[in-house]
């Protein structure tokens, strides 16, 4: 019984340290669906913060900064992961983070 | 990521008829062109003479002196209507189709971000395919559009760039992997470096640039063992703390996040052994948290192959506030400079100034505004250095300023100007936009962290709703436009012109047009199914004459400019090859 616990031991690691590899390759990843609603929300559903991005943008700030500021905090991280294919669909909605 | 074999367009399927053609047609296609596998050397001899030899475009810029000027005049004049699509092959890539394709021995190579193809260039049918594959996150730091700018052949090799900062090199015949190479430390996304750009084999060395100027990165340019893939050396664009040239950063931990990239291909001079590059925007765009000149960012630097050694550079936008980001590719020519042939290194300038340098010095011979300009008032033959406006002194001090001339975008941008040596003239797309600009406190930055158009506030300026661009024939020594088109919007496709007195090039919206060298006057256009971005290139086979260009919107204006014109221009990449109608 010792034995198999001895062997379990660095199999266990192992599985932790593949999951936790994924996981963090994962994070790094952009999924892009989740961050396009929250683009959404702030631009079609949320009221003041649509009203604050459209004064900001036209004001001359970047559209990407603004949307960063204006996202939950949670969701920066995921807006970074996916900052080109955010970009581009600000682009598409008619707010290029002009360059 | 592993580069990967895959079938031609029309892959085999299981078990039917079709793949058993498919492998007969390949056994067929191997067999024929068995005999020309000992011609797939491209030798050192072959690159430097890449100018001279009609039947190859070998060289990125067509000759290592970059003049995309052919002296083919089988297509001309009196006969560029009879111009018809021969063959057109579709890259299977919705990105833009930005690849300068190389033409050898009746092989054309070309790229997508995602693939490498060798195409019979008299059929468009595919010898090979590679596909390449990157991790998800090389993207984040991908400013200005999935691209690749093409390949370089060197000895029966196909050397590109990958999106992930790694180079590789194919065999020629067949597209099996010989090296691949990682760029070392610290180049990764996470700390905001990407490559999009084509190597350059000078002196059996592939030397390499690097993009990511946006993402608070340090850039470099870089040099591989061509037939190894070793890496050689490494060209700081920006200097390390207790370096030379560090005294030009006022604050000198701004260097380390410096920018200063290298994202398009430079050239070469065999005689002189040098390298040309431009090295990009400093990082972030807001000057005001890195006050001095901010070496080497937005210079012409030359360099020994083999080393790497800076011999000289010369700066053009000292302290860059408006990402002038000067990467456009030096083109090498003799001109006569108050009376004496010299040979000389030219530079259509983002900033909107087209510099004339001796080659072999560096010094400063010509620099004349080529656009709307209102940053500076012109240049100081003797300092080499810009004379400033208010617009510029109010942009570093924090002042709002109502419009600057050019916009970030620049007079020009990345798009290769032609510089016809029969004309003495060169011919380069260019843009027409001003921008409101205010740079805001500036904030800290770390590797990888967005720096760009975050870090200051824009808004459009147009005079002229209807011109965004001109394809103009411009005198390098003047600046002066011989003649000028207005566009609605600019092209972003490099020019070509030839023997012929034909002046070739690309429109966003698709239409691939001839024009006449000495005046400007269209003489025929087709309409691609894209727009166009790419670089056309001419070359001939048993005797004739044919010209081939990439067509498939992206790139930065298309992906970021939200210009309107270009709403509804439809994505794809694909390749056309045009001949005379017989």
């Amino acid at each position: 019984m010792q034995r198999v616990r001895w062997c379990a031991a660095p199999v266990l690691a192992a599985a932790w340290l593949t999951l936790a590899c994924a996981l963090s390759g994962h994070a790094l990843a952009c999924d892009f669906e989740p961050v396009k609603k929250e683009i959404d929300n702030v631009l079609d559903h949320d009221k003041q913060k649509a009203e604050r991005f459209r004064r900001e943008v036209k004001d001359g700030y970047d559209s990407m900064k603004v949307l960063n500021d204006l996202l939950p905090p949670q969701w920066r991280d995921k807006l970074d992961q996916c900052r080109f294919f955010a970009a581009e669909y600000l682009a598409k909605r008619g707010f290029p983070p002009a360059h | 990521m592993q580069g990967k074999l895959v079938s031609t367009a029309h892959g085999p399927t299981k078990g039917d008829n079709t793949m058993k053609r498919l492998l007969a047609a390949s056994a067929c296609a191997a067999l024929m062109l068995a005999p020309l596998g000992a011609a797939h050397a491209q030798s050192v001899e072959q690159l430097v003479d890449d100018h001279k030899t009609n039947g190859d475009v070998l060289v990125y810029g067509m000759g290592y002196w970059a003049q995309r000027y052919s002296p083919l005049n089988q297509i001309n004049k009196t006969n560029v209507r009879r111009l018809v699509p021969k063959w057109t092959y579709s890259m299977n890539d919705q990105r833009g189709a930005e690849a300068f394709p190389v033409v050898h021995n009746g092989v054309i190579y070309t790229t997508a971000h995602n693939a490498t193809v060798a195409l019979d260039a008299m059929t468009g049918k595919p010898i090979w395919r590679v596909a390449h594959e990157y991790p998800p996150e090389t993207l984040r730091s991908v400013c200005c559009g999935i691209v690749n700018r093409g390949v370089a052949l060197f000895e029966g090799k196909v050397i590109r760039q990958l999106l992930d900062n790694q180079v590789i090199a194919l065999d020629a015949k067949t597209g099996k992997q010989l090296w691949k190479t990682a760029s070392p430390a610290p180049a990764t996304a996470a700390n905001g470096y990407a490559m999009t750009g084509t190597p350059l084999i000078a002196s059996g060395v592939a030397v390499v640039g690097i993009a990511g100027a946006e993402y608070s990165h340090r850039g470099f340019i870089e040099g591989y063992d061509v037939n190894t893939g070793r890496h050689m050396w490494r060209h700081w664009n920006v200097p390390a703390t207790g370096e030379k040239g560090i005294e030009s950063w006022g604050k000198p931990e701004a260097a380390g996040v410096g920018g200063g990239s290298s994202w398009v291909t430079g050239s070469y001079d065999p005689e002189l052994d040098l390298v040309f590059w431009g090295t990009g925007n400093p990082s972030p765009w807001n000057a005001r948290g890195r006050p001095g000149d901010n070496l080497w960012t937005n210079s012409i630097v030359a360099l020994r192959p083999r080393t790497g050694e800076r011999v000289w550079f010369y700066q053009a936008t000292p302290n860059d506030p408006f990402d002038y980001d000067g990467v456009h590719q030096p083109v090498l020519a003799t001109l006569n400079v108050q009376g004496k042939p010299t040979k000389v290194v030219m530079q259509a300038n983002r900033n909107g100034f087209f510099y004339v340098l001796e080659a072999a010095s560096g010094k400063l011979l010509a620099a004349n505004a080529f656009g709307k300009v209102n940053w500076a008032d012109g240049v100081d033959l003797q300092t080499g250095k810009p004379r400033f406006t208010s617009v510029y002194h109010d942009a570093i001090a924090g002042k709002e300023v109502a419009a600057v001339w050019p916009s970030v975008s620049g007079v020009t941008n990345w798009q290769h100007m032609s510089f016809s040596p029969k004309a003495g003239t060169a011919f380069i797309n260019t843009l027409h936009l001003g921008m409101g600009y205010h740079a805001t406190n500036p904030e800290t930055y770390t590797p990888g962290k967005p720096s760009g158009p975050g870090s200051v506030k824009r808004k459009e300026v147009l005079d002229n709703p209807n011109i965004r661009g001109y394809l103009k024939a411009i005198d390098p020594l003047t600046g002066k436009s011989k003649w000028e088109v207005p566009y609605k919007s600019p092209n972003y496709s490099s020019v070509l012109s030839t023997g012929g007195d034909l002046v070739f090039t690309g429109v966003m919206t698709g239409e691939f047009e001839a024009r006449d060298a000495a005046t400007g006057k269209l003489l025929w256009s087709f309409q691609t199914p894209s727009g166009i971005v790419g670089q056309p290139v001419t070359w001939e086979r048993n005797g004739k004459q044919y010209v081939t260009v990439m067509s498939g919107i992206g790139g930065v204006y298309a992906l970021r400019a939200g210009d309107p014109n270009l709403a509804n221009v439809p994505a794809g990449a694909t390749i056309w090859t045009f001949g005379l109608f017989e």
